[in-house]
């Protein structure tokens, strides 16, 4: 198998996945939750996913790495099929994809040095020895900045510093993909910063492909080279989040672009006007606010999230 | 009234009656933790089984989940001491004789099984689904998933959960006494019920207080310590 590592080859493919879920309870009520999903995402890049709740982003990178299986279509990740690989492949398979957890996931009895180490621990076939793989552990908790903590245990550390961790024992059987899927959503703004950085790093510096999920446009404007704008399971729109900012085609990325912009409001009004039309009105036109409609007619509780 | 001071001024015949302690001390932790391990490892066994075969989880099976939980729940409400009775051609069968220490070592093992699976269950249904979902991204086993990362998750409330079945058994092994199974609960209900002596009583009573009340500081110091540890 020879393979190219030139900036247009896709790493993840999805064609045609279809996803349903069928609920056991009361009417058997059925839930497709994926419909006619087609991705390709290229070698090297940060690729966002962004959607409201609901609108299928966990599921979709959970077939990446086959925590769930698609009724229909073909998954290829890194020139393997995952769909219908075979329980001893995908213990291998996953070991190239780092999965990175908005809730950290974390082992809470074992220390931030045995949470980094698991990983390496579990991987029989790599003949790395116990010095090599206190090597590798020490120099991961350098990379993500917390070998001061190393022989805490997570209840001890603040949420940035727990996501640290869940990085680097993402990064520790050095996969060529990394999933996030929210991982920043349960932080504050100046720690969700210092994640997103880390994850830069991660891309730029070890050249690895992030597949990141978020609900909020600004960290696709962020750090995000190209998105995927979900909605009801499906994707309305794929391109550069430049191109996506500047010229949004489909309703919902149009939605989208407009929530971003009406966040760099200085009124609530201004928000609305910016929703609404998609354009900043002047601050000096006095009408404005008391044109403006009452907003509980609108309200939608999505827009909180 | 009569009785009782006849019975109360009987003097105690310390040098037949201590060996008659000793003895029943031994009937009682010889059906107590015989039962907490076979109990203890098949309750185990089935609690995993239990959490494992729940939707969604790593060996997710209605029908096995249905059929264990069906039968735990029939075999809980019935009064132990009925239980044994109800059993008793049963426990001929297998443990050859339906009276004495063995024999009740049979009933209490099951009662002590099916107590243990539930607490297992509660016990691990408790530990974060993320865990598990940590584990498979990893591309560990689910084998591994269960003993290096869900048990080692769920040992405080697995410690107390053993510490309640094994005050549980001391209970259970004070009924089984009454139906022939020797032990402590026999020895005072013989020696404090029926020949009215107070004193041996409130001594069987004493030694299975200090046993429980040892289980159960033991079981809250080492919880404490890995709670303490970790947080
Ligand atoms: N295991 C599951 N069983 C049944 N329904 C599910 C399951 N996982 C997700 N869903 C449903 O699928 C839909 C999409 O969920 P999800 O992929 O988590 O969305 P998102 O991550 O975009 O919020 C939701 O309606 C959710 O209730
Ligand atoms: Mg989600």
């Amino acid at each position: 198998m020879t393979k190219q590592t030139n900036e247009t080859e896709n790493i993840i493919t999805l064609k045609d996945v279809n996803k349903t879920f069928h609920s056991r309870d009361k009417k058997g009520k059925e839930n497709q939750v994926l419909k006619d999903i087609n991705l390709e995402i290229k070698q090297g890049e940060i690729f966002g996913i962004i959607g409201k709740s609901g609108a299928g982003k966990s599921t979709l990178v959970r077939l990446i790495n086959a925590l769930e299986t698609a009724d229909t279509g073909e998954i290829v990740v890194d020139g393997i099929r995952m769909d219908g690989i075979s329980r001893t492949d995908l213990k291998k398979a996953r070991k190239d994809i780092g999965m990175v957890f908005q809730n950290f996931n974390l082992f809470n009895f074992k220390t931030v040095y045995d949470n980094v180490k698991y990983p390496l621990t579990i991987d029989k076939e790599s003949q790395l020895s116990a010095d090599e793989i206190d090597t590798r552990v020490n120099g991961l908790l350098d990379f993500v900045k917390i070998k001061s903590k190393a022989k805490n245990y997570p209840l001890q550390l603040s949420g940035g510093q727990k996501q640290r961790v869940g990085i680097a024992r993402a990064l520790a059987t050095n996969p060529n993909i990394i999933l996030a899927d929210e991982a920043t959503s349960a932080l504050d703004p100046e720690t969700t910063l210092q994640v997103l950085r880390l994850l830069r790093k991660v891309n730029r510096d070890q050249g690895k492909t992030i597949v990141l999920i978020t609900h909020t446009m600004s960290i696709v404007r962020l750090i995000c080279d190209r998105v995927a704008i979900m909605e009801n399971g499906k994707v309305h729109e794929v391109g550069d989040v430049d191109e996506i900012f500047e010229n949004p085609q489909s309703d919902v990325a149009i939605n989208f672009v407009r929530t971003f912009k009406s966040l760099e409001a200085t009124s609530l009004e201004e928000a609305d006007h910016i929703l609404k039309t998609g354009a900043k009105h002047s601050k000096d036109n006095p009408m404005t606010g008391m044109l403006y409609d009452d907003p509980e007619e609108e309200f939608d509780e999505s827009d909180l999230l | 009234m009569n009785n009782y001071i006849i019975d109360a001024s009987r003097a105690i015949n310390w040098d037949t009656t201590l060996p008659k302690i000793y003895e029943a001390t031994f009937q009682t932790l010889q059906m107590v933790f015989t039962t907490l391990l076979v109990g203890g490892i098949l309750g185990l066994v089935f609690g995993i089984i239990l959490w494992g075969t729940r939707k969604g989880n790593l060996i997710e099976n209605f029908v096995v989940y249905k059929i264990l939980s069906l039968t735990i729940d029939i075999i809980r409400p019935i009064p132990f001491i009925i239980f044994i009775t109800a059993i008793q051609p049963l426990t001929i069968g297998i443990m050859g004789t339906s009276i004495g220490t063995t024999a009740v070592i049979f009933p209490m093992t099951i009662f002590a099984t099916v107590a243990t699976a539930r607490l297992v269950e509660q016990s691990l249904i408790q530990t974060d689904p993320g865990i598990i979902e940590a584990g498979l991204s990893m591309g560990a086993s689910r084998k591994r998933i269960l003993f290096q990362l869900i048990l080692p998750e769920a040992i405080c409330p697995l410690i107390l959960g053993y510490a309640f079945l094994l005050i549980a058994i001391f209970d259970m092994s004070a009924m089984a006494g009454t139906v022939g199974g020797g032990g402590l609960g026999n020895f005072a209900m013989v020696w404090g019920y029926q020949k009215f002596n107070p004193t041996l009583m409130w001594i069987c009573v004493g030694i299975i207080l200090v046993f429980v009340e040892l289980t159960q500081i033991f079981a809250q110091y080492l919880t404490k310590r890995i709670i303490h540890k970790r947080s």
